[in-house]
């Protein structure tokens, strides 16, 4: 609490960010889990979609580092060229907490046809407190049919196409015994 | 036959086993299933009702858990193991069952003549042949159907499917020898043998400076001065006879080295300084003599070999075997050196103390084989069906020898030095030869060979000469008909001048082709799954860290194969050493690299540019994805990028980015490859010996070439041309193996 007193107060001006400063960009760790499946999970095209000359964050900023939490394409969109502009929110730890999850689930939304691992991501990872927030219960494959207007027939239809198959690799037993039996 | 069956059963079964009573108690009633028939023991009455169930043979098991082949214990580990065998029906027993008993019948046999090494091979291997799905359990049901009522015809049978092994030249043989021998020490009614060797060295009174002894060191005065006590953290332990500066790989440097030495003569002889400079000379001298000059008068042109060889063999027929048998004797040896290749000292030790290391004289069987053993790379790896994975399944191999000079040779003598070198004096001066030695038709073969058929590495494996100063023997990979076809030819060029029958070489064609040589270098198929389930694991894996090392891992594993580079740490190298326009990259993989600039070039062929060039657009994505989880992955690729850090990097447990290198690698994917580390090398020389690459070339690809020869120049004695003109081979390699690019 200390600390908080001695934050920089909150502006609602975008700032921009000189190269040095960039180097001092993160993610805010409270925003980390919901920005790891984004960059992991989500497919490249839409991460590199935009290429504006221009980005807007909004940032949590202690006097060292800016932490963004939200907006994640733009960032990523990124480029040496661009320029970064900042605004120092200073919103609260829940808030950021609670806006990254609310950015991932809403990206989630506009991806076409509908993405069942970035689901199952989701379901696994979201905690269940934010998962109360977003939908005021736990998040189910019904929410997302009906936030996303589509049928349930349809994302079980995804469900069956786009079927993953979970990798494991074998063990050396097994391998010497598959190579041995010619398959 | 008379024997002590109770004392006999105690000494298998002592008391120091738990539950010894009952284990002895169901020891007997099992060898008492096939009856008084097979070898006419009179075993006593038992409980015919006393079995054990296959829980408590399990638990029996369990106990011998660790001390399996113990001497108290493998008795009853064996029983134990039968777990694995069908519920004992005592009135009517399995077939298994009855192969059991006998085979512990012929454990009593074996311990009443204290024939300690039988009973530890009979039970080692009939404990791990019952076990269904191991690699020999086939012989197990061969031997359950073979087996008859008596020992006799059970003998026949075995001897006759040996004889189908030994045909059919089959990897199973040097297993299944084992039944054959443990029954034939029955039948004939052997009992141990002991040897006492006269002469030799070991017999010697030792001295006491030979005796082991461990000196304690008290330290109590610790300097005053320093901040912290000296703590030894890590021990390199070697034996005597192992050369411990050879391909350490990444071990790294120990705090110390201990030698166990036996004598102080051992220590001088073995310690590291005096191994370097004798592996250098011994390299050189091999070089000069043997590999570089072939007009080198020291060797014998073919035909006056030719002469020599068709001289001897009309002595040898013209001297009669009972009244000049000395000489005789010398001749033979002299004809056997020039078939075999190797030294008459070696051959006379060999002969007269019957080490079978290099000669098998048989003359029961009638078979008189020159053995090639090839057991220098070792197997170390226990798992399951491995055996069926190597690229070379056999150790050994033999060559036949003419029959007249076996029969004559299989009564032992020694060799009367006066008159060898007589013989040699006669020969020269017959044969007008002024520089005929001794020396010179020991190595007569050896230079047929490397002159005249074929290539050096082929020429030592059947010669046994400089097989231990050559690095590449240590990869190498042969098929044991090649071998024989040019053993064949090498033997039909010396005898062209004698009227003596050569047919005995002629070869039976076997069905498989099996080869001899490395035991670290697994199959093409096993390594082409390996390297494909590599990719798939970097393509289905997301988290970005394990992503990042699946990819590494897998672009390392196919760049050492590409590249046959040895697996130190930060291999391939730095971006700046690759030259992708030209397709050469230069590497440096030897211990001394970090004192020495010793480098050498190696060709890049077109797939591994390309997965090389996919891994730096991959590390660039890589960053710009990822930085703002961890900022310094950004620096990182940097680096890479500025040559300040190995192309390859793996993250450890900490989230840092290290050099790649096999320890890293090896904790990756120890569960799911077990090879040693430079088995990519072993796989890399066995194809381009496949595909007739000229020998001195891989020699300089592999670095084997000379003692320090990058030290002179980075391309050693073989132009750059050369090295590029490899690069399709490395590529065939890549098609044949089929990988692929990883796709993301």
């Amino acid at each position: 609490m200390k600390k908080s007193k001695n934050l920089p107060k909150p502006s609602t001006q975008y700032a921009r960010l000189s190269s040095k400063d960039l180097l001092s960009l993160y993610i805010h760790p409270e925003a980390r889990t919901a920005y790891k499946i984004y960059v992991e999970h989500f497919p490249l095209d839409r991460i590199a979609q935009s290429e504006d000359p221009a980005v807007h964050l909004d940032v949590f900023y202690n006097r060292i580092n800016f932490y963004f939490y939200r907006n994640f394409a733009a960032q990523l969109g990124m480029t040496d060229s661009t320029e970064v502009y900042v605004r120092k929110l200073q919103p609260t730890i829940s808030s950021m907490h609670l806006e990254s999850w609310r950015y991932v689930l809403g990206e989630f939304l506009e991806l076409n046809p509908v993405n069942i691992n970035i689901y199952n991501q989701l379901k696994a990872q979201m905690p269940k407190d934010i998962q109360r927030k977003l939908f005021g219960k736990l998040m189910t494959i019904e929410d997302v049919c009906r936030r996303k207007g589509i049928s349930r027939h349809n994302f079980d239809y995804q469900h069956a196409k786009q079927k993953s198959v979970v990798f494991r690799m074998p063990s050396f037993d097994e391998l010497i015994q598959r190579n041995v039996n010619g398959n | 036959m008379e024997i002590d069956i109770e004392h006999a059963t105690n000494e298998l079964i002592p008391n120091v086993v738990d539950d010894y009573q009952n284990v002895r108690k169901y020891f007997l009633t099992v060898a008492a299933l096939s009856g008084q028939g097979f070898m006419s023991l009179s075993l006593p009455e038992t409980d015919k009702d006393f079995v054990l169930s296959k829980v408590e043979l399990k638990a029996i098991y369990k106990s011998c858990t660790g001390r399996l082949t113990n001497d108290n214990f493998r008795v009853t580990a064996f029983i134990g193991s039968t777990y694995h065998l069908k519920d004992l029906d005592v009135s009517n027993p399995a077939p298994d069952w009855l192969w059991v008993s006998k085979i512990c019948q012929l454990l009593i046999y074996c311990s009443d003549r204290k024939l300690i090494n039988r009973v530890t091979e009979i039970t080692t291997f009939a404990r791990l042949w019952t076990v269904q799905g191991s690699s020999y359990h086939h012989l197990w049901q061969k031997c359950v159907e073979l087996q008859l009522k008596d020992i006799a015809t059970t003998f026949e049978n075995i001897d006759e499917y040996k004889q189908h092994l030994d045909d059919i030249n089959s990897p199973d043989l040097n297993q299944f020898t084992k039944v054959h021998r443990a029954l034939k020490f029955v039948l004939h009614n052997k009992n141990r043998i002991e040897r006492n060797s006269t002469n030799g060295r070991k017999s010697r009174m030792t001295r006491r400076i030979d005796e082991e002894k461990i000196e304690y060191i008290e330290l109590n005065d610790v300097d005053d001065d320093s901040d912290e006590l000296i703590s030894v953290t890590e021990f390199l332990k070697t034996d005597n006879d192992i050369d411990v500066m050879r391909e350490k790989l990444d071990i790294g440097l120990p705090d110390f080295t201990i030698l166990k030495q036996t004598s102080l003569q051992a220590h001088e002889k073995y310690s590291p300084q005096q191994m370097y400079h004798r592996t250098r000379s011994k390299l050189q001298h091999a070089n000069k003599n043997e590999r570089f000059i072939s007009n080198n008068v020291r060797v014998l042109p073919l035909f006056a070999l030719q002469n020599i060889f068709a001289y001897l063999w009309q002595l040898f027929e013209k001297l009669s075997s009972s009244h000049d048998r000395d000489k005789k004797r010398v001749i033979s040896y002299l004809l056997l050196s020039m078939l075999t290749g190797r030294s008459i000292a070696q051959l006379s030790e060999d002969i007269t103390g019957n080490n079978k290391q290099y000669i098998n004289l048989n003359r029961r069987n009638n078979s008189y084989h020159l053995n090639i053993i090839l057991d220098i790379t070792s197997l170390r790896l226990r798992t399951q069906g491995i055996q069926k994975v190597l690229a070379n399944r056999l150790l050994e191999c033999d060559i036949s020898l003419p029959e007249q000079l076996g029969v004559f040779l299989a009564y032992k003598g020694d060799i009367n030095k006066e008159i060898l070198y007589e013989v040699i004096n006669e020969t020269r001066n017959a044969l007008k030869l002024p520089y005929l030695s001794l020396a010179r038709i020991e190595k007569g073969l050896y230079s047929t060979l490397i002159h005249h058929v074929s290539n050096s590495q082929i020429a030592s494996i059947i010669t046994g000469r400089n097989e231990r100063k050559r690095a590449d023997i240590w990869y190498s990979s042969n098929s044991v008909d090649n071998i024989r076809t040019i053993y064949q030819q090498a033997i039909k060029l010396l005898s062209q001048k004698t009227t003596y029958n050569n047919d005995y070489l002629n070869l039976v064609s076997n069905t498989f082709d099996y080869k001899i040589g490395s035991q670290n270098c697994p199959d093409y198929t096993i390594v082409s799954s390996f390297i494909d389930l590599l990719r798939q694991k970097a393509e289905a894996t997301t988290d970005y860290i394990e992503k990042f090392n699946a990819y590494s891992i897998w672009l390392w594993h196919v760049s050492l194969l590409l590249t046959s580079v040895r697996a130190v740490e930060g291999v391939p190298g730095y971006l700046n050493q690759f030259n992708f326009q030209v397709g050469l990259i230069w590497i440096s993989d030897k211990e001394e690299r970090a004192t020495a600039s010793s480098q050498r070039y190696v060709p890049l062929c077109q797939f591994l540019i390309k997965a090389i060039n996919q891994y730096i657009d991959f590390l660039k994505s890589f960053s710009s994805r990822f930085c703002r989880l961890d900022m310094r992955i950004k620096y990182w690729v940097d680096e890479v990028m500025n040559y300040e850090r190995p192309l390859i990097n793996l993250f450890n447990k900490k989230g840092e980015l290290e050099a790649i290198r096999p320890a890293l690698v090896r904790n990756e994917i120890h569960e799911n490859f077990r090879f040693k580390e430079d088995w990519t090398r072993h796989v890399g020389q066995r194809y381009l010996h496949e595909q007739n690459i000229n020998e001195s070339m891989i020699l300089s690809v592999f670095g084997h070439e000379m003692m320090g020869q990058e030290s002179w120049r980075k391309n050693s004695s073989i132009s750059i041309g050369d090295i590029l003109d490899l690069r399709p081979t490395y590529q065939a390699l890549a098609n044949k193996l089929e990988i692929r690019q990883v796709q993301l």
